[in-house]
Formats: structure tokens, C-alpha cells, sequence
């Protein structure tokens, strides 16, 4: 049942309706893990917050102790996932899972506003829907779970190839532990789910196109990008290019096989082996961490030299100023990358970008006007891009076209268009 | 007791017992000259010719080579009552052809279950195998019938084999099995060449209380083989569904002697059991397996339409009308979405369902039960008793809709939870579902009803009616599954009678 067919009307009541309280329930708080869509999340209550809105952040932790939920800050609660089921899809403990649902029910929200639904659960939806039919319930997907059994992230289990559908065999072929039939189940339920939410939020063009073809079509569905934060759109913007700066190349996360790192570590030894002038920065890992994961690196690394540095963990608080370091900020990813807030975070920088040709990274980053794409995966044509790129020039010229990052202003307007609380007219 | 009779016969009895209902009970020998006609023994009272239930003859190892060249000597044992509606006056006599020998006024001999622990087991089966044929010679099943229950003791001292089983008592391999129904199957496989004159008999021993009672198999003869035999045998029609459990008395003879023991069939479904039956020795004419195996199908077929036309007919359609409670029957909820599915539609299915019926494996139903108990709005049961929901009529009133996870998923999508809950089916019409589902499925209500489901949607004769799983395999396996699908096909146009797509 689409509940926005029956009685909902998106559009306020009343003028004072756009000043609703709203609960934002997220599957991970920022202060014990750094992922993406916690922080976005987070960065909205502060930013809801600040625009006077009364707001509340619960949050999925795990701790232990006889307390189901926590307060944690003025107007944040943690909640333990501890009895949930294996998958934190779905709760194992129904008593949990009553009293959380109690405990929302008695927010004081007329909108909430959920980040994710693993480690929240589609149970807790649709029982917090039955207790608060007068509420209005909006969701941000800043992954693909729903479609895709692998994390979300739409690459098959064996090898490195991108799925571009799901399908029941296709996954099963992914998951030979299960049989087709369990996808079909698996989609309709996130599918049920889903669609009693009267608006879908989504942080690219490209993950809402991948849900309206895997068949998502809400009463409506608005792509948002997420918001930095005060303190990061606070920092002063490189206003001019830097030509010193045009063959330094940084890159900023975690090695994780996803996060093709690898491929930029092939391609700039490629690469700073014709040209001996080129630089490369790794923040967020150190040299080991990399052997480590991909052991057979180690040739690259070698062959890199000293012009490879790594700079290991780094304060998020700094990552503007780190960025302004350096001439390009390379997002290699070999999975799709719905909306990676290191993009965002380089635009606020002012500095341009090199990205694989995929999913979110392409949209975010137009080329020749962002930044500039690479062949997925191919180290052999990063090297070429990487070479391309050191040209001051063409450094000089994307940097001055480049995109800024979503202001405040315009995400609140966004916001509130998703939660209904802004007129047809206005939109 | 020996006299002569006639010119040439020689009669001796051992043993003469009157049982109870007027019969008696005759054991001894017979000699006649080697070369004329075996003489054909009677009794009679007075001017009455008496009925013989039992006349069995068999050889006799203290007879052998005891009798003068040129004669033939056997033992026999008769059974014989007056016809119905007469009674008993006179002296009895003995019959040989048209010559008479007056019996004894008095008992002689040995109590009968004493004497029949002596006789040789070929002939105390003989005895029960007519006793299973005729109902009147169960008076010597029990003890107040005058036989002091001789062959329910004998009977119980033939040794129990636990089947299957390997290399027992001479035997090489020996399986049985059987169906809900009262089919059952038993084959043999021997370390040697089966002889020409060997032969498997198999009787069925009900349970009646505390005691066996001996039951005639229908069923074509045996499928001999090189070295085995294999023969399938169905308790006469009218029997309950599902039968009684029940013994087989397996003989294996041949002139020499034989094997012969007791054993109880492994009960399993009728897919199973087909599957069983058409296992190829691998030693025999395949031709010969091909027809015995179609001959079978073709009573299992015959059979199945009268007893399925007969439980349709007792349940002739009814209009169900719309406020007939809908009984929501959710089945196959094996995946782990399944029961997640179901939580999120639980409030649609409470709106159109009075309650809840979940079957299938037990863990998972149990999960998707607890959906229901939690939220407490309707009743929920786990499991469906196919037969006793027959026999007690539980869904006789109430419209039963099958509801099966991806039909559950499809009907969200879409929208159609309407359609779906208007895909029911009369609950009287368990009764013929029931019959179906002996005969090709399994009385397990989740199975039932799950290709119940698939039959309505039009699946049957497809791949959802398929029993995967099986070893049917090459031709025979493919008659098996034919003549599966066959029976669900054939049956969909009766069963889709009883079949609402709207509540009427």
C-alpha cells in the first residue's frame, strides 16, 4: 500500500507544519563509526537543528547493559541493535523491537526521517507506521541494499564485474546459497517496505535511476545531495588554481578492495614512470594497511619511489585543508559510488577531481568542467588521465569551473521539499 | 485315525476340532493311486453338505517315501461350516468323491494351534492366506472362536525383519514399503537365481485391536526377475484414508520349503513408493518391468477414480457465501523473507482472513505464526491435519485460501491482495483433495495444499507438480511421473468446480 495514495497530501496544513518536529533514525551515529550515510545524516539534524526545527537523532549503536536505548547528547538516543536478526534486516527480539518502536511512537515528530533500513529494520518501519499513522515518513537510501544482497553495491561476488540489474537467478548466481526464489522474496519485501514511505530521498540521479528501474516509484523521489556541515562549508575556498599543484594527486579513504586504490597505485607508477614529475598522496591508510590488502603491490610501490607518500588516518575536520594541498583528488572506485562525500568535499576545497567513469562518480563530477574520467579499473588509462591532468592549463581551467558543494541553504530547501513541508508552487 | 475309502484311498485324520459358528476343523492325509485324480474331500452333517472355507494340501516330509510305489500321499487340512442360513443336525461324515467315511463323535488330536506349530509354515500360510480371503475363517484368530486363536500364534512366532535389511535368512536384499492409501510393495532380491517355481505371497496383517487380522493384497502377479521378485498388492477398496498401519506376512516358497517372515512397510508418500516400484532390478527384461509397471499404474489409476469420485460426490457443490469465514492456508514459507514478507502484509491479511493456518517445515512456520501471535488479532494455527480436518470437518464451512510467499510478493506489488484472497477453495472440498493427495502427493497438509495452490493457479501438469527429488528416471520413471501429473491434471477441472475466484 502506497500510504501517500490514500489520505497523505505532501503539502503542509499550515504554515506553522514547516516548522515540524522531526526524529531522524539512522542506522549508525558519527561519533562511533565514520561511514558516509551516518555523517550525512548527522550533518541533517545539525543542520535541521540550527534552522530551528525541533529535531531528534536516534541512533543504531551496539553496546551492552540492560538498557535497550540510550540517551546520548541533548536530543540523541542510542539504541542497541544487539537483538536483532544476523542480517539486522529484521529484529530477533520482538521485545526490542516493541520498545524501540514505543519509544519513537512517543517522539513528538511529525516526520521521520530514516537513513538507511539495515540496522534499523523494515519491521520497525512498518510497526512505527501502524503506531503513528499521523506521521509522515520519509527515507534517505545512500546505498543500493535494497537491490543488491552485496552490500548494496551492485558488483557481482566473484570478480570485479559490475551488475547493472538485479534479477532472482543473477543473484542467485552471486549467492549460489540461495535459490532465486529468495530474491524475489527479498525484493518484495524492501519493495512493501519502501513504498509506505511517502517521499525517497536519494544523494545521486544514479542511485534513484537504479531503484526506479529495479521498480521504486514513490509519490516522490528527490535526489538531495548531502550536506557537509557548517564546519566544512565554513573553510575559505581555493579561489584560484595552484600550477604547482596540477601534478600532485591525493587520494582520501580506506583501502577496501571496492575502493580501487590499487588501480591508482598501477596507474601512477605507469604514470610517474613517464613522467617522473608526478606526485601521489594516500590519506587515510598507510603503506602497510595497503600490502597488507593487496599484497602484490608491492612492485608498484616500489617502482613509484618517493613520489608516493603516505599519510595514513586524518582528522575529517581537516580534510578541506588537506585537499587544498593537493592539485587533483582521485576517486578510483571500481564500484559505482552512489554519492561519495570525498567528491563533495574536494568541490568545497576548489579542488578538481579524477574519477572512475561509473555511477555516482560520473554524474557528480562533469568532465572537463569538475574534474576529468578514467576507464573503470584500468590502470593503463588512469596513467594516461594522470598525465593529462598535470598539464597546468587544463588544471587551471577545471579548477575554475568546478561545482561548490551543496550550501545549507539550498539542502534545507530540499529537505523540506522531500518532507512535504514546502508548497507545489515553490518546488 | 486311518480308514480305507473306496476301492483305493487311504484317509487318516491327526486332528478334528469343532470351532466356533458350527465349523470344524479337520487335519491328516490323503493317499490315492498315483495317476488318478487328486480326491476332492468334503464333510457334511447329517443330509447337509458343509461349505469348505479352507481346503489346503501340501506335502509332508513323514509321508515322503513312508507309502507303498505308485501312490501319491499329501497332507491337507480343511476347514469346513454350514452354509448360511442352515444349521447343524446329524453325524458328520467324511467325503472322498462319491464314498463316505463316518468322522468321530469326539474330539481327536492335538488342540490346533499346537498342531499347526508342527505343520510345515507353506501350509499354515495357505490357511491364512484363505483366512484373508474369507472372513469366516477368522474364528480361528481368536480365542473364542474355538481355535484357541491358532493362527494369530503363529502368526506372532514367524520372526519380524525390519526392512529394508541385508543378507538375512538367505535372502540378499528385502524391502518394503507402502502408502497411506494401503498400497504397499515388497521386493526380494536373492543371492541366487530365482527358481521356476518359486514364489512370493505376501498377506497384509491389520491391526484390530489387539490382535492381526489377516487382509487379502489385490494387485497383478509378481514381477519376477533373475534373481528377485517384487510384488505390489492394495488393501481392498474402502479401506480409511489414511489406512491403518499394517504388517505384511511375507512368504518366499518353493517346493522344498521356503523363508517367511513378518515385517512392517516403511509408510511414505505415494511418489516415493512409485519410485520404488519402478527400481529396476537391473536383472530382468526390461520389457517385462515396462508392462508390469504400467499394469500397475492402470489399477493405481482405476482405483484412485473411484474413490476420488466417490469423495467428490460426498461433498457436492455448495455455494460458498461471502460471509463464509475465510480461512488464509500460508504454505511453502521456507525462506527467511517469507516470513518477513508476511509481517509486512499482516494487517492486510487480518483484514480479509478469520484466521490463519501456517504449513509447511515446522521452523519456519512456527517464525511465521509468531507474526500473527504477536500481534494478536486473529487466531493462528501451525500445521494442517489433512485427514483428521476431513474426518472432523474443521473447514467444512469455511473458504480456505492458499497463500504461498512469491504469489504473496506478486499480489503486494501489484496491488492485487484482492485477487489473491479470491483464490479459494470450498474447505468441504478437502475431502477429494485428500483422496489426491494420497495418490499423488503426501497427506502432509503443507504438500497438499501447496499443489493445491499450484492447481488452481493452472500450473498442473507443469513443473510445480513435479516431485523433485524423486529417482524417476528413463522410461519408467517418466510413466511414474506422467501417471503423477495425470492424476493432479485430471483432477484440476472437479476440484476448480469447488474453486471460488470470488466469494460468492
Amino acid at each position: 500500500m502506497n500510504r501517500a495514495e490514500s489520505s497523505w497530501s505532501l503539502l503542509p496544513a499550515s504554515p506553522e507544519e514547516s516548522r515540524a518536529p522531526v526524529c531522524i533514525v539512522v542506522h549508525a551515529h558519527p561519533d562511533l563509526s565514520k561511514g558516509g550515510g551516518e555523517t550525512a545524516a548527522y550533518r541533517e539534524f545539525l543542520a535541521l537543528r540550527a534552522a530551528g526545527h525541533e529535531v531528534s537523532l536516534v541512533a543504531a549503536a551496539e553496546f551492552g547493559g540492560p538498557d535497550h536505548i540510550l540517551p546520548h547528547a541533548p536530543g540523541e538516543f542510542l539504541f542497541s541493535t544487539a537483538g536483532m536478526a544476523e542480517d539486522r534486516l529484521f529484529w530477533a527480539d520482538i521485545a526490542d523491537r516493541r520498545e524501540l518502536v514505543r519509544f519513537l511512537a512517543r517522539q513528538r515528530a511529525r516526520i521521520f526521517h530514516f537513513h538507511h533500513l539495515w540496522r534499523i529494520g523494515l519491521d520497525l518501519v512498518a510497526e512505527l507506521m501502524e503506531a503513528r499513522p499521523d506521521a509522515r515518513f520519509v527515507i534517505t537510501l545512500h546505498e543500493m541494499l535494497a537491490i543488491c544482497a552485496h552490500h548494496g553495491q551492485m558488483i557481482r561476488t566473484r570478480g570485479r564485474e559490475l551488475c547493472r540489474a538485479a534479477a532472482p537467478t543473477r543473484c542467485s548466481a552471486c549467492f549460489p546459497e540461495w535459490q532465486p526464489r529468495h530474491f524475489v522474496l527479498r525484493r518484495a519485501a524492501f519493495l512493501e517496505t519502501l513504498r509506505r514511505f511517502e517521499a525517497v530521498v536519494y544523494p545521486s540521479d544514479f542511485i534513484r535511476q537504479r531503484y526506479r528501474d529495479w521498480g521504486l516509484a514513490p509519490a516522490r523521489d528527490v535526489v538531495l545531495e548531502n550536506y557537509l556541515g557548517d564546519a566544512l562549508a565554513d573553510v575559505p575556498r581555493r579561489q584560484a588554481a595552484d600550477p604547482a599543484l596540477a601534478g600532485h594527486f591525493a587520494f582520501f579513504g580506506q583501502p577496501t578492495p571496492f575502493k580501487g586504490l590499487d588501480v591508482l597505485l598501477r596507474g601512477f607508477a605507469l604514470a610517474v614512470a613517464a613522467a617522473p614529475g608526478l606526485t601521489l598522496s594516500v590519506f587515510g591508510c598507510e603503506r602497510e594497511e595497503v600490502l597488507g590488502m593487496f599484497p602484490t603491490l608491492a612492485p608498484a610501490l616500489d617502482q613509484a619511489g618517493p613520489a608516493l607518500s603516505f599519510f595514513g588516518r586524518y582528522d575529517q575536520a581537516d580534510v578541506i585543508h588537506l585537499m587544498q594541498g593537493a592539485g587533483w583528488v582521485v576517486v578510483p572506485s571500481i564500484w559505482w559510488e552512489n554519492s561519495p562525500v570525498v567528491i563533495q568535499e574536494a568541490m568545497r576545497a576548489g579542488t578538481p577531481l579524477i574519477v572512475s567513469d561509473i555511477g555516482g562518480m560520473a554524474e557528480k563530477v562533469r568532465p572537463g568542467l569538475d574534474g576529468l574520467h578514467f576507464r573503470r579499473g584500468s590502470p593503463p588509462n588512469l596513467a594516461s588521465v594522470l598525465r593529462q591532468a598535470a598539464d597546468p592549463v587544463r588544471h587551471a581551467t577545471i579548477s575554475a569551473s568546478l561545482n561548490d558543494s551543496i550550501a545549507r541553504a539550498e539542502f534545507l530547501v530540499g529537505l523540506e521539499r522531500a518532507f512535504g513541508l514546502m508548497p507545489a508552487e515553490a518546488e | 485315525m486311518k480308514v480305507r475309502i473306496g476301492q483305493d484311498d487311504v484317509l487318516a485324520l491327526d486332528c478334528v476340532q469343532p470351532l466356533g459358528g458350527g465349523h470344524v476343523f479337520v487335519q491328516g492325509w490323503l493317499s490315492w493311486p498315483r495317476g488318478t485324480a487328486t480326491p476332492v474331500l468334503g464333510l457334511r452333517a447329517g443330509d447337509l453338505p458343509l461349505e469348505s472355507l479352507a481346503h489346503v494340501l501340501y506335502d509332508r516330509s513323514d509321508l515322503t517315501g513312508a507309502m507303498d510305489d505308485g501312490r501319491n500321499s499329501r497332507g491337507f487340512i480343511l476347514v469346513a461350516g454350514p452354509p448360511a442360513g442352515t444349521r447343524l443336525a446329524g453325524e458328520f461324515h467324511f467325503t472322498v468323491g462319491t464314498d463316505e467315511v463316518a468322522m468321530p463323535a469326539t474330539r481327536l488330536g492335538a488342540p490346533v494351534a499346537e498342531l499347526l506349530a508342527r505343520q510345515p509354515w507353506g501350509a499354515v500360510f495357505d490357511l491364512i492366506a484363505a483366512a484373508a480371503a474369507d472372513s469366516r475363517l477368522r474364528t480361528l484368530l481368536v480365542p473364542e472362536g474355538g481355535g484357541a486363536g491358532a493362527l494369530d500364534r503363529w502368526i506372532a512366532s514367524v520372526p519380524r525383519l525390519a526392512t529394508p535389511v541385508e543378507n538375512q535368512g538367505g535372502l540378499a536384499h528385502v524391502e518394503a514399503a507402502a502408502t497411506a492409501l494401503g498400497e504397499c510393495v515388497v521386493a526380494v532380491t536373492l543371492p541366487r537365481p530365482l527358481g521356476p517355481q518359486e514364489e512370493l505371497r505376501v498377506v497384509a496383517l491389520a491391526e484390530d485391536r489387539d490382535r492381526r487380522l489377516p487382509v487379502r493384497l489385490e494387485g497383478p502377479p509378481p514381477l519376477r526377475a533373475e534373481h528377485g521378485v517384487r510384488l505390489y498388492g492394495r488393501l481392498p477398496a474402502g479401506s480409511g484414508l489414511p489406512v491403518a498401519s499394517f504388517d505384511l506376512l511375507v512368504g518366499l516358497q518353493h517346493p522344498g520349503g521356503g523363508a517367511w517372515f513378518r515385517t512392517a512397510p516403511r509408510l511414505i508418500p505415494a511418489p516415493a513408493f512409485l519410485a520404488a516400484l519402478q527400481h529396476p532390478h537391473g536383472d530382468g527384461n526390461a520389457a517385462d518391468g515396462f508392462a508390469w509397471l504400467h499394469g500397475v499404474l492402470e489399477m493405481r489409476r482405476a482405483a484412485f477414480d473411484v474413490a476420488f469420485h466417490a469423495a467428490l460426490a460426498s461433498c457436492a457443490p455448495r455455494g460458498m457465501p461471502g460471509e463464509a469465514p475465510v480461512v488464509a492456508v500460508l504454505h511453502d514459507m521456507d525462506d527467511r523473507f517469507a516470513a518477513r514478507l508476511v509481517f509486512l502484509a499482516a494487517a492486510e491479511i487480518e483484514r480479509r482472513a478469520a484466521e490463519v493456518v501456517v504449513v509447511g517445515a515446522p521452523g519456519p512456520a512456527a517464525e511465521v505464526a509468531d507474526v500473527f501471535l504477536q500481534r494478536g488479532r486473529i487466531p493462528v494455527r501451525v500445521g494442517l491435519d489433512l485427514p483428521g480436518a476431513v474426518r472432523r470437518g474443521t473447514y467444512a464451512r469455511a473458504r480456505l485460501v492458499p497463500i504461498e510467499p512469491a504469489a504473496l510478493a506478486e499480489a503486494l506489488e501489484t496491488g492485487g491482495l484482492d485477487a489473491l484472497f479470491a483464490r479459494g477453495i470450498d474447505g468441504a472440498a478437502l475431502a477429494p483433495v485428500l483422496r489426491l493427495a494420497g495418490a499423488a502427493g503426501s497427506l502432509d497438509g503443507g504438500d497438499a495444499i501447496a499443489r493445491l495452490a499450484r492447481l488452481l493457479a493452472g500450473l498442473e501438469g507443469g513443473s510445480g507438480l513435479r516431485h523433485r527429488g524423486m529417482p524417476l528416471v528413463g522410461a519408467a520413471g517418466h510413466l511414474v511421473t506422467e501417471h503423477l501429473a495425470a492424476l493432479w491434471r485430471d483432477a484440476a477441472p472437479a476440484l476448480r468446480a469447488r474453486a471460488s475466484h470470488e466469494p460468492r
